[in-house]
């Protein structure tokens, strides 16, 4: 059975990826990659979830070594953007720019609203930062 | 266990930060936190002020912290963001924070453009304007949970009321670590000592200490460091539990007499460890007898905080029922539309 750090290396290697590459986009060193993946050291869930996000990799895949559901490169527009995005003449790579902006916000702590992306004001939000989009 | 510790959402998070088979989520992830936080004080040699605790738990965090205070600060944010550091994201803020029909406290955004080793890859955008003020303190820590917590790593922006299970561990974490127990606790004992009760006095000396903390905030961590038993209540007109249920599903009266009416209720109560071990009880939702000073307070609009001692014998379930006779010292003290106090024994 793989361990840990078998599974990062293994997806490091796939991406054709050194370790250096790997350790710069997740914020750890080398050196510490380097036992990681030999399995010389633990890591704690919060580095975990950095190298999982840089490698497009689930925490259930690292730890337990279970396959992603899903393919981790697919991108889902919420219906309210779409639709704003075709009313608005937007291209599919603004609307997804438009996307990624929204996904920067993490937390959002309200008084009341509950949902996602739905509930956002494309709108709005597109005004907002249009000068901005390429 | 408590409630909280049994969402869903809240197990969910605790086997993602690889906290599995415990059986208080909610204190493992509590010690989680406080863990890594002694580490980082640890580190430095220790720390004295709670200001300097938010600066080191945020550099660690790679986190900074922008208010805004007034519309100029939308446009300061902007251009340091926006314009500077190529975050379009940022221009957002005056929207966000001006929707009227959603009052939003804070937000955390997650930049892009940045090397691992920036300390600004994480922003918490806190609204300070009007009464938002007064929960200052309480966001910043709020924020620094969601960072703790590597919850906000996740993949999907969330938009969460305060009334989500991750937005209530969220405070709890926020009320105890931003009430850092090696700060806190010499600064509590200090004020408590030969003191027989927890006044509301002692809570403000306490909070000169915690900079922009609120006072309500300093209670609430005082309560739970409280030793000797206390019951944290909150008093307001509502309805009981039946009559709001029906109100809530439309339920119509014919006649007017028969229409529920509203009463002073203990809509919160939460007592602390000891009154736990000890059987102080107050039950959740009951009627504040007439006799309180917690009632009188409530209809004296003249004054703003009372004391005094009451009997909870004379506290009256719906069913006639009454609470076992008990001397207790009140103090009680309004809060817009509602009165805060806190019951402690005499004995």
């Amino acid at each position: 059975m793989q361990t840990v750090g078998e599974r990062i290396k293994k997806r490091r290697t796939e991406l054709g990826w050194t370790q250096d590459v790997l350790a710069e986009k997740a914020g750890i060193s080398k050196s510490f990659l380097s036992d990681l993946e030999n399995g010389k050291r633990s890591v704690g869930a919060d580095k975990l979830l950095d190298i999982g996000k840089v490698l497009s990799l689930s925490l259930d895949y690292l730890m337990a070594g279970q396959e992603p559901q899903m393919d981790a490169t697919e991108v889902q527009i919420p219906s309210s953007l779409a639709s704003f995005a075709a009313k608005a003449g937007l291209s599919f790579r603004q609307a997804l720019t438009l996307l990624e902006m929204q996904q920067q916000i993490v937390a959002h702590r309200s008084a009341t609203r509950k949902g996602g992306l739905d509930k956002v004001d494309w709108q709005k939000f597109y005004e907002a930062v249009k000068e901005f989009l390429e | 266990m408590s409630r909280l510790g049994q969402e869903p959402d809240v197990i969910s998070l605790a086997e993602i930060l690889g906290l599995v088979s415990v059986t208080d989520p909610v204190e493992a992830i509590l010690g989680l936190c406080r863990d890594r936080i002694d580490r980082w004080v640890g580190e430095v040699g220790g720390i004295t002020t709670i200001d300097g605790l938010e600066d080191l738990v945020a550099r660690n965090l790679h986190m900074v912290f922008e208010e805004i205070r007034n519309d100029r600060d939308f446009d300061r944010i902007k251009d340091v963001y926006a314009v500077g550091k190529r975050d379009a994201v940022f221009a957002t803020m005056r929207i966000k924070f001006n929707d009227s029909e959603n009052p939003t406290y804070g937000v955390l955004i997650r930049r892009q453009n940045t090397t691992p080793e920036d300390l600004d890859r994480w922003v918490a955008v806190i609204d300070c304007r009007g009464n938002k003020l007064a929960r200052r303190f309480f966001t910043r820590w709020h924020e620094i949970a969601h960072r703790l917590t590597t919850h906000a790593d996740q993949d999907y922006p969330v938009y969460r009321s305060e009334h989500d299970p991750i937005e209530r561990l969220m405070d709890e974490i926020a009320s105890q670590i931003g009430f850092y127990e090696p700060i806190f606790g010499p600064a509590f004992d200090g004020a408590m000592q030969g003191q027989p009760k927890l006044t509301f006095e002692i809570v403000e000396a306490i909070r000169r200490s915690f900079g922009d903390a609120s006072f309500q905030s300093t209670l609430f961590a005082c309560h739970r460091r409280l030793r000797t038993p206390a019951v944290y209540l909150e008093a307001s007109v509502a309805h009981k539990a039946d009559d709001q249920r029906d109100v809530n599903q439309g339920v119509g009266w014919l006649f007017d007499d028969l229409r529920p009416v509203q009463q002073l209720r203990a809509v919160q109560v939460v007592p602390n460890q000891a009154a736990q071990d000890s059987g102080l009880f107050i039950a959740p939702n009951m009627r504040i007898p007439p006799s309180s000073i917690i009632h009188r307070l409530f209809l004296d609009e003249s004054v703003m905080q009372s004391s005094g001692l009451d009997d909870l014998g004379e506290w009256e379930h719906s069913g006639g029922k009454r609470l076992a006779r008990r001397d207790v010292w009140i103090q009680a003290r309004r809060v817009k539309e509602r009165v805060i106090a806190v019951v402690q024994p005499v004995d």
